[in-house]
């Protein structure tokens, strides 16, 4: 698993609690999307990323995020954004992404 | 001694490697900043030249010994960066999602190829916020 991506099953939650940390772009955007299906192959349930730690998110690393979204909403699922970075708020709604992931805080703390 | 107002060329060449990308985002941030830009429009010019870099390497994946160009001209609360790659190419799609963000996250964006080849990435950023901090 890569170093980006940091994740916990909650088992009373019935979620998986993921971390995005660093910077993602095309040189590590496969293995994070890679990383994010592995875990819905494992247990498919609803997923609560956290961003907090995430300074850079590309367009290859947002393909990533609908790829693992498209999986989860194939099972009724939802996946959430937290604790966006203002930059990382921008790149998502600018693509219209706001309006498929749950958006917890609007980027601006 | 401010030297914010003088009109510079700055080039980078990269390989079509994906593990350089963060040199070239490095490096227009830090240009931006040297010309005043406030955090925001760092973010904008940093994003937009990575999404130029990863839209060369995708589309010209089968040259990955070639070497892409990135100039940066910095004028009086203005940046002027250019992309470079002097390899064929089959078309431009303009609803890329690369092309779609760079025209999203700077003041002017242009795409322009010659015989289909010798593709330019044109993006200029306007300064216009301060920091409140």
């Amino acid at each position: 698993m890569t170093e980006n991506l940091k994740y916990k099953d909650n088992i009373e939650a019935k979620c998986w609690e993921v971390s995005l940390e660093g910077e993602i772009d095309i040189f590590n955007s496969d293995d994070v999307k890679s990383g994010l299906l592995a875990l819905l192959n494992e247990k498919e349930q609803n997923v609560i990323i956290d961003c907090k730690n995430l300074s850079y998110i590309d367009s290859t690393g947002l393909s990533a995020l609908v790829a693992m979204l498209k999986k989860v909403k194939a099972y009724s699922g939802d996946v959430t954004l937290k604790n966006l970075l203002p930059n990382v708020y921008k790149v998502i709604k600018i693509t219209n992404l706001d309006k498929l992931f749950i958006i917890e805080g609007d980027g601006n703390e | 001694m401010n030297e914010n107002n003088s009109s510079d060329k700055i080039v980078l060449s990269l390989p079509l490697n994906s593990a350089y990308i963060s040199a070239a985002r490095l490096t227009a941030s830090s240009i931006a900043n040297r010309l005043g830009f406030s955090t925001a429009e760092i973010e904008d010019v940093k994003a937009a030249v990575s999404e130029g870099c990863t839209f060369i390497i995708k589309e010209f994946a089968q040259y990955k010994e070639e070497l892409f160009k990135i100039s940066f001209f910095t004028g009086v609360g203005s940046l002027l960066i250019n992309i470079e790659m002097d390899k064929p190419i089959d078309g431009l799609n303009e609803e890329n999602l690369c092309i779609l963000m760079i025209k999203a996250l700077m003041d002017e964006a242009n795409f322009t190829t010659k015989n289909n080849k010798d593709l330019t990435i044109t993006m200029k950023k306007i300064h216009r916020e301060t920091d409140l901090f």
